[in-house]
């Protein structure tokens, strides 16, 4: 009998090409957006699980609870680690890396390689964590001072060979120093947020620098990672920590230390903190996509749920004649969810091919690797099968007992289909829910996209056109950087230079000041800018009370500096800040006084999903990481080579790096941009597919109506009277879908741009136009059957009965 | 056989009661070949339908082979009609997506019947129609005097003892109408029970039994 069923549905979607095309074309995209993006959640979830004891991992990240806010590290102290599993048995390993962010010069050979993605590494870590060697041997290779640890990448990098183990070369890690390789790493997986392709010993640093340095309750930059007893609550790690911290930590650094642990498993998804190894994953994107990708889905059953049914006239007779038969109610069923189940087993069988060659694209295009042999695994079959089952029966089951419950008295004697009344709200109801959704999406990739063009284009207070970054290797230039300078402007198609520690976007210090202003100054912080003296003429940001640093007054590069309007409230100097002093605390821990010269705006030196923190401006000290150098925009390609040039000869050894500040602040939102991509892209599959079904649906019904059009025009309607009352039922659909879907998609969108401290606000007009435009679509889906069926020939409609 | 006790069948609307069939009072025996005319309207289709089993009467008692079917459960009643009725339309209405074999073997196949026995009777029967050359044709690929063949082979396949046709001849040519009715009366006389509906003086002349029907009641029953 199954068999028999089998064939008959089978005979069924060949006798009907175009209705089982429109079924199919939709659910295959239904089915492979939705694979498509659970293999990319699939990925996401998979990060750091690639070691053994994964669930027992934890990392310890830090908050310094500061008077301009809380700010929260990955890294902690040194002695925080190896004290707590002095303290409490069930942490019963630990590991650290330290040194993340430093850029150091390798020379082989008198070869000379920049690399910056290096750190070091406990003695254990290799044991700790399970990255695949290809040789060496873990539990001694990071053992001695001065030992390094390759990748696979960074050994055919090096040495041409991934045979590296034995070979030596120089680093400037702290000093320049011989290393040995010790062992070779395979490349690291992709899905580990911890990358690096180098790893020095952290004994290096026990026998360069003082021995203390690997046990220290000050100072931060320790990535520590430790793994718990299974079944050891998580508070008592936090109280032990407690413990910690009032045993070892002075009563004036208490708010620099405020640990939390995370398990290691939750750090790509839900953590993204300043200095993180590399940047995370975001939970709210992998929400989204999930969200979406059950939408399509929806959207596409729903689809097979309402042709079924609207195709149920033309069926009903055969319902009909296989009653009187025989055919009990629960064989039809059978039969109809067959041919469901057998549609969306095609469906997803091509859906398996497609996705197996574009997931590459696909996940290449939002910066991950999953490779076509992702498909073929387990999990994606096992939801493919649940799919098939799901959209087979839960779309089958409507139209199934639907069909099935005709009498065949009614049904084979007219040509009327029983109950088409009702099944029709039902079956509107349909077609409203996919517009909502389709409209939902429409409105979420305008809001997204409305967000992405307000950060690029926001004026941030500071020129980012035509600003050339070169980056200071090693501070090469530094102790020549006035003449560096000089050299530069003598070339026409350079403005303007200038120095600075940071970059906007980047990470800048947290200064500790007084003030004479601020009643209780303990912990009063700033963040400090640290520039030479030209850097407001280059970036054109303007002093607005006050005066700018002039190189030619000594003063102003020793004690002078410039506040922005944030800390100027912050300061208490709302009656004035310029010519005020307050004292600022060096490096080396002293307190040096400084005079406030100019008071600039509230420029936006964070990224825009942060707001503006108080901040100053001032030549702290000869440090400095980036050139910032304004180009002519008329000569830029000349004037890139012009300080290539001039880099050459100022610092031969050091490879030239340099980038565009407005490319470099619009990466700043790079990952807000994948995701309107993503989102356009399934957004309009979405829509693609919602009318589809409308297609469909308008075939079905404008043929049932055909007679009534027939008498209408008989009576003397004319083409465009018959359109409009063909489409208005439709347009009214999609009108009830937009007044469902407004209010969710601005509770959406709402929820989105809380993320970002400045953000666009929603706009009515976003909402119109996506409206208009679904129903736009809707209309012109439609149109193509109901103009045909309203300029047929009303004779030929007539004669048939 | 059958038994029909004042039957009725109405239709409630709002404000009036409408008769379709009004005190109809019937016995059919084994072996009788009926036929049931009357003007449109008189309720000739909804007399069949109710001794079809496809339709209930509103009113009255109905044996078939003494047994009170209108006291029957849906499933019981289904049950004697998948095993001891079958169906020609006028219409025909065989189902487009099947083939002349499989239009034929679907009743086996509602009824539950073993693969190997389907395909010996299935073969007889178009062995016996002269239809083998055609088993894998489609409806729309055959006359319509074809169709009907194909029509009342697949009523006579699961072996009924009642075979129930309405205006079976309706959308036929004279000749090939000609030729369905000699088959029915060859199926009377190796015993089959029929009933069908005509218009068609000729056609009742095959029949045994004319039973006229108006306006919901018996008016005339004959045998000849």
């Amino acid at each position: 009998m199954i068999k028999n069923y089998f064939k008959v549905a089978l005979r069924t979607i060949q006798k009907n090409p175009g209705y089982a095309a429109v079924n199919i074309f939709g659910l295959t995209l239904g089915i492979s957006s939705f694979l498509l993006i659970f293999l990319v959640v699939q990925y996401e979830f998979s990060f750091d699980k690639q070691h053994a004891d994964w669930q027992n991992i934890y990392r310890i990240n830090n908050e310094l609870q500061l008077s301009s806010g809380n700010y929260k590290y990955p890294t902690c102290t040194s002695a925080l680690a190896p004290g707590l599993q002095q303290a409490m048995p069930e942490v019963y390993d630990y590991t650290r890396l330290s040194g993340g962010g430093q850029q150091v010069v390798i020379e082989i050979d008198a070869e000379f390689f920049k690399e910056d993605e290096l750190f070091f590494a406990d003695k254990n870590f290799l044991q700790f964590f399970d990255f695949e060697l290809l040789s060496g041997n873990p539990a001694e290779a990071l053992n001695a001072p001065n030992s390094a640890v390759l990748t696979e990448r960074a050994a055919i990098k090096y040495f041409g060979t991934t045979n590296a183990v034995g070979k030596t070369f120089k680093a400037n890690a702290n000093q320049v120093t011989q290393y040995n390789v010790t062992a070779v790493l395979k490349d690291l997986p992709e899905s580990s947020h911890i990358q690096f392709e180098l790893l020095f010993s952290n004994e290096t640093l026990r026998v360069n620098n003082d021995n203390n340095v690997l046990f220290n309750w000050n100072g931060d930059g320790y990535y520590s990672y430790f793994k718990l007893k299974e079944g050891t609550s998580e508070a008592r790690v936090l109280s032990t920590m407690a413990e910690l911290k009032a045993q070892n930590i002075p009563e004036d650094r208490q708010n620099m230390f405020n640990p939390e642990i995370i398990p290691l498993a939750d750090i790509h998804l839900h953590s993204n903190l300043r200095n993180e190894i590399v940047p995370n994953g975001n939970i709210d994107f992998v929400y989204i996509f999930s969200a979406v990708a059950i939408f399509i889905l929806v959207i596409a059953g729903i689809n097979y749920m309402n042709l079924a049914t609207a195709r149920s006239a033309k069926r009903a007779q055969e319902v009909g004649i296989r009653k009187v038969l025989g055919a009990v109610k629960n064989q039809l069923m059978t039969q109809f969810l067959s041919e469901s189940i057998i549609l969306t087993g095609l469906s997803a069988v091509l859906s398996l091919v497609i996705i197996s060659t574009l997931i590459g694209p696909f996940s290449g295009f939002i910066d991950r690797s999953i490779g076509w042999s992702a498909v073929l695994q387990a999990p994606v079959l096992l939801v493919t099968l649940l799919i098939v089952l799901i959209i087979g029966f839960g779309s089958g089951i409507y139209p199934a007992i639907f069909l099935s419950s005709f009498r065949p008295v009614v049904v084979l004697k007219s040509k009327l289909v029983p109950g088409m009344g009702s099944s029709g709200i039902f079956r509107k109801a349909l077609v409203v829910f996919q517009f909502a959704i389709s409209i939902v999406m429409i409105i979420g990739t305008a809001v997204v996209y409305d967000q992405l063009t307000y950060m690029k284009n926001k004026p941030l207070g500071y020129e980012k056109e035509n600003i050339m970054l070169v980056s200071n290797t090693n501070q090469a230039v530094t102790p020549q950087i006035k003449t560096f300078k000089t050299e530069l402007m003598k070339f026409a198609g350079i403005e303007s230079v200038s120095a600075s520690l940071s970059k906007p976007g980047g990470l800048r210090p947290i200064i500790f000041i007084r003030s004479e202003t601020v009643v209780d100054d303990e912990g009063l912080n700033l963040a400090g800018i640290n520039i030479d003296l030209d850097y407001f003429n280059t970036m054109n940001i303007e002093v607005v009370e006050g005066r700018n640093f002039d190189p030619n007054i000594p003063t102003d590069s020793t004690q002078a500096i410039i506040v922005n309007k944030k800390a100027v409230q912050e300061l208490n100097m709302q009656d004035g800040a310029v010519g005020k002093y307050i004292d600022v605390q060096s490096f080396q821990g002293n307190w040096d006084r400084k005079q406030i010269i100019g008071v600039i705006d509230n420029i936006n030196f964070e990224p825009l999903q942060r707001g503006t923190e108080s901040c100053f401006y001032a030549n702290f000290f000869p440090v400095y990481q980036h050139f910032y150098i304004k180009l002519n925009p008329g000569m830029v390609n000349a004037s890139i080579q012009e300080v290539e040039r001039v880099w050459q000869e100022f610092a031969p050894d050091q490879p030239f790096e340099y980038s565009f500040l407005e490319d470099d602040l619009n990466s700043l939102y790079q990952s807000e941009e994948q995701l309107s991509q993503v989102v356009i892209y399934f957004a309009f599959l979405a829509v693609l597919i919602a009318s589809l079904g409308l297609f469909g649906l308008a075939s079905f019904s404008t043929e049932q109506r055909i007679k009534e059009i027939g008498v209408r025009k008989v009576l003397g309607a004319s083409v465009s009277e018959i359109l409009f009352i063909l489409s208005k039922d439709f347009a009214l659909l999609v009108v009830l879908a937009f007044v469902v879907a407004a209010p969710l998609a601005y509770y959406l969108a709402d929820w989105w741009l809380q993320n970002f401290a400045f953000s666009v606000n929603v706009s009515v007009l976003t909402f119109v136009l996506s409206g208009l435009g679904a129903l736009l679509i809707a209309l012109l889906t439609v149109s193509y059957k109901t103009l045909a069926a309203a300029r047929s020939n009303p004779v030929k409609a007539l004669r048939s009965e | 056989m059958i038994k029909l006790k004042d039957i009725d069948k109405y239709i409630d609307s709002k404000y009036q009661r409408t008769f379709i069939l009004k005190g109809i009072d019937l016995e059919i025996e084994q072996g009788e070949f009926v036929t049931i005319m009357g003007p449109s309207g008189a309720g000739k289709s909804t007399l069949m339908n109710i001794i079809g089993m496809l339709d209930e009467p509103s009113q009255g008692e109905y044996y078939f082979f003494d047994e009170p079917i209108h006291r029957m459960k849906e499933r019981k009643r289904s049950d004697l009609h998948k095993h001891h009725i079958g169906f020609v339309f006028q219409a025909y209405h065989l189902i487009d997506e099947l083939t002349v074999y499989e239009n034929i073997e679907t009743p086996l196949l509602y009824k539950g019947v073993k693969s190997a026995e389907r395909k010996s009777l299935v073969a007889e029967m178009l062995d016996r129609f002269q239809m083998v050359a055609k088993k894998d044709l489609f409806p729309e690929q055959l006359s319509g005097g074809q169709q009907q063949l194909v029509g009342v082979a697949r009523a006579l396949i699961g072996q009924p003892k009642l075979l129930l046709a309405d205006e079976p001849t309706g959308n036929l040519h004279t000749d090939q109408a000609e030729e369905i009715m000699k088959l029915f009366q060859k199926l009377n006389s190796e015993g089959m029970t029929i009933v069908q509906v005509t218009h068609s003086k000729a056609n009742a002349a095959y029949g045994k039994r004319t039973i006229n029907l108006l306006d919901g009641a018996v008016e005339t029953d004959d045998r000849h």
